[in-house]
């Protein structure tokens, strides 16, 4: 374990104040949001910091809200008021579940949003959001860009300021499961997220299915499993082909915590249970979500 | 870089470096009862309140806390007059080294000051944060569930 190293922290009031710091004086600075990634990256990887910008009192960039169609979550928001957004409600247990599934409850109270999305391609929200498709919204101070969840090639004068994604409308569920071998606070083996829009007569309409690792250690959608259930009535036939489409068309790399055909037994596993989970939730009584 | 800030009720003033922790602060202030144990937020010894969130103090810079009510064990109760779950801890033996406690009572107070009504599942579950070498998890969970029916029964 390493010392923290000795560092500056700028700890701006305003969005504009951290976006010209890091433009000029403080470019090369890292960020910090919750510290549940900064933190124990110095101290177990020795990562060398000389400038440190404080987000944390960016109070404005924590909500989560409903403007038109889409759902805007701030980057600041923390995974716990994420949790306990109204707005977001039974249609998104994908949400609901990071209170059984993300880290400690310390670490719910102190990860944010934006801070999850930046620390890799591979973590829970940017799964939630492939699924979702969502985009983030990062700002520099020459001007505003979206970028995919999974792609934010962020610069180091740039802050991701929101996440959006269009509000899910009609007879829709979605679930979000994450295999990890240690009981909490672990790196997960691999995630997924299914997103399961039907008809009223059980036909799917639409379906989206994102994992992690999905090539290699880049998370990805499924195309070839969603195309075997929409149009069809999700059954376990139809469903049935679409887990043989998992595990045959994703591509996970291997490490210490499991081997590529582990992770693509597991991804299969999780995503029959999300696909069961999303059609229970469609069948309870609203009100009644077991997320 | 001088940060304000509130710890169990009473205002401090403190010059920290850049990369204090909040941990390293409070004890500083005489909070001995924060301990430092694995340093990355997964053991729990230095769980506080800060605003009402539990957090790991280990992961919180002292600047981040600047403006904050922050709640140690030692704002629980005293030697006089102890804290409904330091009494119930106490009563059921459950310190052995007792290294770990005081990040369990921060978080059993954060769990019944939320869930006035809690079940024992929910208690073991929100103790997976806390890492007790001794291996105390019974007695701690009966602990929390003595003093929680304690207090419903002062209301």
């Amino acid at each position: 374990m390493h010392e923290l190293p000795e560092f500056e922290v700028y700890a701006p009031s305003s969005l504009g104040e951290a976006l010209t710091y890091l433009s000029g004086e403080g470019r090369g600075a890292r960020l910090l949001a919750g510290g549940t990634s900064l933190i124990p990256d110095m101290r177990k990887e020795g990562i060398r910091v000389r400038r440190v910008v404080d987000l944390s009192g960016l109070s404005n960039l924590r909500y989560v809200r409903r403007t038109q169609n889409t759902i805007r979550i701030g980057s600041l928001t923390t995974i716990r008021e994420l949790t306990e957004a109204k707005i977001l409600d039974d249609r998104y247990c994908c949400f609901k579940r990071l209170e059984h599934s993300f880290g400690f409850v310390t670490t719910r109270n102190m990860a944010t949003v934006g801070g999850n999305l930046a620390a890799g391609a591979d973590g829970d929200l940017a799964v939630i959001l492939l699924a979702l498709e969502g985009r983030a919204i990062i700002r520099n101070a020459k001007g505003e860009r979206t970028a995919e969840p999974t792609n934010l090639a962020l610069a180091e004068d740039e802050v991701i300021v929101e996440v959006q994604f269009a509000d899910l409308k009609g007879l829709v569920s979605t679930w979000f499961n994450k295999f990890e071998k240690r009981n909490e606070n672990g790196k997960a083996g691999i995630t997924t997220t299914t997103v399961l829009k039907l008809k009223n007569n059980r036909i799917v309409e639409d379906v989206r299915i994102a994992v992690s690792r999905a090539r290699g250690k880049e998370s990805g959608r499924v195309p070839g499993a969603e195309s075997e259930l929409r149009g069809r009535t999700a059954d376990a036939e139809s469903i049935g082909r679409a887990l043989d489409k998992v595990e045959s068309e994703i591509d996970p790399a291997g490490d210490y915590r499991g081997s590529p055909r582990f992770r693509r037994r597991v991804a299969r596993a999780m995503v029959k249970e999300g696909l069961a989970k999303c059609l229970e939730e469609l069948d309870h009584e609203r009100g009644a979500s077991q997320c | 870089m001088l940060v304000r800030f509130k710890v169990n009720g009473r205002g401090f003033g403190i010059d920290a470096r850049g990369n204090e922790r909040l941990l390293d602060s409070l004890r500083r202030l005489g909070m001995k009862s924060v301990k430092e144990g694995c340093s990355v937020g997964d053991c729990g010894s230095c769980n506080v309140i800060v605003n009402g969130r539990l957090v790991n103090s280990c992961m919180m810079l002292t600047i981040q806390a600047r403006g904050s009510e922050v709640t140690t064990c030692e704002g629980l109760g005293s030697l006089e007059s102890l804290h409904p779950l330091q009494r119930a801890l106490a009563d059921a033996g459950v310190p052995q080294c007792g290294y770990c406690i005081p990040g369990v009572l921060m978080t059993a107070k954060y769990y019944l000051d939320n869930h006035p009504k809690p079940r024992v599942e929910e208690i073991r579950d929100i103790l997976e944060g806390n890492i007790c070498r001794c291996g105390a998890y019974t007695k701690i969970t009966q602990a929390i569930v003595v003093a929680s029916n304690q207090s419903r029964r002062r209301l």
